[in-house]
């Protein structure tokens, strides 16, 4: 009876040492699918439908313009080159104003709109980095790596993969449930 | 003793709780009145305060009372809008010091940066109840140069027309703010309006 008595106590003992070695010594360690989590997110898709209106809105004008020189065209057409030489020579020079400003409005528009998604694109990493780590901190992660298809990871056990719960959560932030 | 020893080899070898969900979602609202919500992103905190309507109104008492209104101009009393403090910070972490200053390289973007902080909050912040949306009627950004590193934004929104009951009676209030300046993103603070009517109650 005593004898298995000191047995289990060193045996508890053993384990109780073994474990908070390694409780002391292991780093806690996840990966996320960088890809699925961003286009899975929420802000992500909001941002995309945001960066369509702002495209839509940079290229009204153009639109409006291609129209207005299409009919200015169609009418030069309609000249006769002999006797209306004149007023063609008019409806040329409109012409080539009206190229140029669609020309320069679709420099600026490309601008604008690519500024519009480094803007909006920045604002979503921004807040994907910063939930991450909030979540790392929140669950005692020590280092969550993201993984990409350009191979910054090899390989890793689909145990390691936080990618889902993480997206859950961070959607659920994102549309500010408040319980 | 066997059981004990189980116990114990069970509580060693499970690693701890970490934080519950709700913790977690707790982050991005604080304040137990729920009048408060916060979000960090990019080293900025942003925490929205909802402005119950009764402390609004000592304030506008003592204001000089310029009843002449233009032709056309509708006055509304703080009951008839919904004000919003919104406070910009430097997390203290990941960014330090002045928020004016947080991603400004040069002159050159401080002056952009202060600017569009200022003037641009029509457009950077939209309100929405229900299936209305909302742009703010006033926006100030305190001006406390030196003397804080935070800086305070106040914004009024009111409908456009009289008895809009979107406005007054939408459950929800959903703020949107897409601060471009600060690469905050997309942001949402969402209240509930039975906070807003307790913290009414609360002050009667």
């Amino acid at each position: 009876m005593k004898t298995t008595a000191y047995i289990l106590a060193s045996l508890l003992t053993l384990s109780i040492c073994y474990n908070l070695w390694r409780e002391v010594n292991s780093t806690r360690l996840a990966y996320v699918r960088s890809n699925d989590l961003i286009y899975g997110y929420f802000g992500m898709k909001e941002a995309m439908e945001n960066y369509a209106l702002s495209q839509k809105k940079f290229t009204a004008n153009i639109d409006t313009l291609s129209s207005t020189l299409e009919a200015t065209i169609k009418q030069a057409r309609k000249l006769d080159i002999e006797k209306q030489r004149e007023e063609l020579l008019a409806l040329e020079r409109t012409i080539k104003q009206q190229q140029y400003d669609i020309d320069r409005l679709r420099a600026d528009a490309t601008q604008a709109i690519t500024a519009e998604e480094q803007k909006l694109l920045k604002g979503v990493l921004a807040q994907v980095n910063a939930f991450v780590e909030r979540y790392a901190k929140e669950h005692a992660y020590d280092v969550v790596l993201g993984t990409t298809d350009a191979g910054s990871l090899m390989y890793g056990g689909s145990e390691l993969d936080i990618t889902q719960e993480v997206l859950t959560a961070l959607n659920e932030d994102h549309e500010g449930l408040v319980k | 003793m066997n059981i004990l020893m189980i116990a114990l080899v069970i509580g060693c070898t499970t690693k701890g709780m970490p934080g519950s969900e709700r913790s977690l979602q707790d982050g991005s609202s604080t304040g137990g009145n729920g009048l408060i919500r916060a979000r960090t992103a990019n080293g900025i905190r942003t925490t929205v305060r909802l402005q119950p309507p009764e402390a609004q109104q000592g304030a506008q008492a003592n204001e000089s009372n310029a009843d002449s209104l233009a032709n056309g101009a509708r006055r509304t009393s703080p009951g008839d809008q919904l004000t919003f403090v919104i406070n910009l910070a430097t997390d203290g972490e990941h960014r330090k010091g002045d928020v004016m200053h947080a991603g400004v390289r040069d002159v050159a973007d401080l002056i952009e940066q202060a600017y569009l902080l200022n003037f641009s909050w029509e457009e950077e912040v939209v309100l929405r109840c229900g299936d209305n949306s909302y742009r703010p009627v006033l926006s100030t950004l305190e001006n406390t140069y030196g003397l804080t590193p935070d800086r305070n934004v106040v914004l009024v929104f009111a409908p456009d027309r009289e008895n809009d009951t979107a406005f007054h009676s939408s459950p929800n209030l959903d703020l949107i703010l897409n601060c471009g300046q600060l690469g905050t993103g997309i942001q949402h603070f969402k209240f509930n309006r039975t906070s807003l009517l307790n913290a009414i109650e609360t002050t009667r």
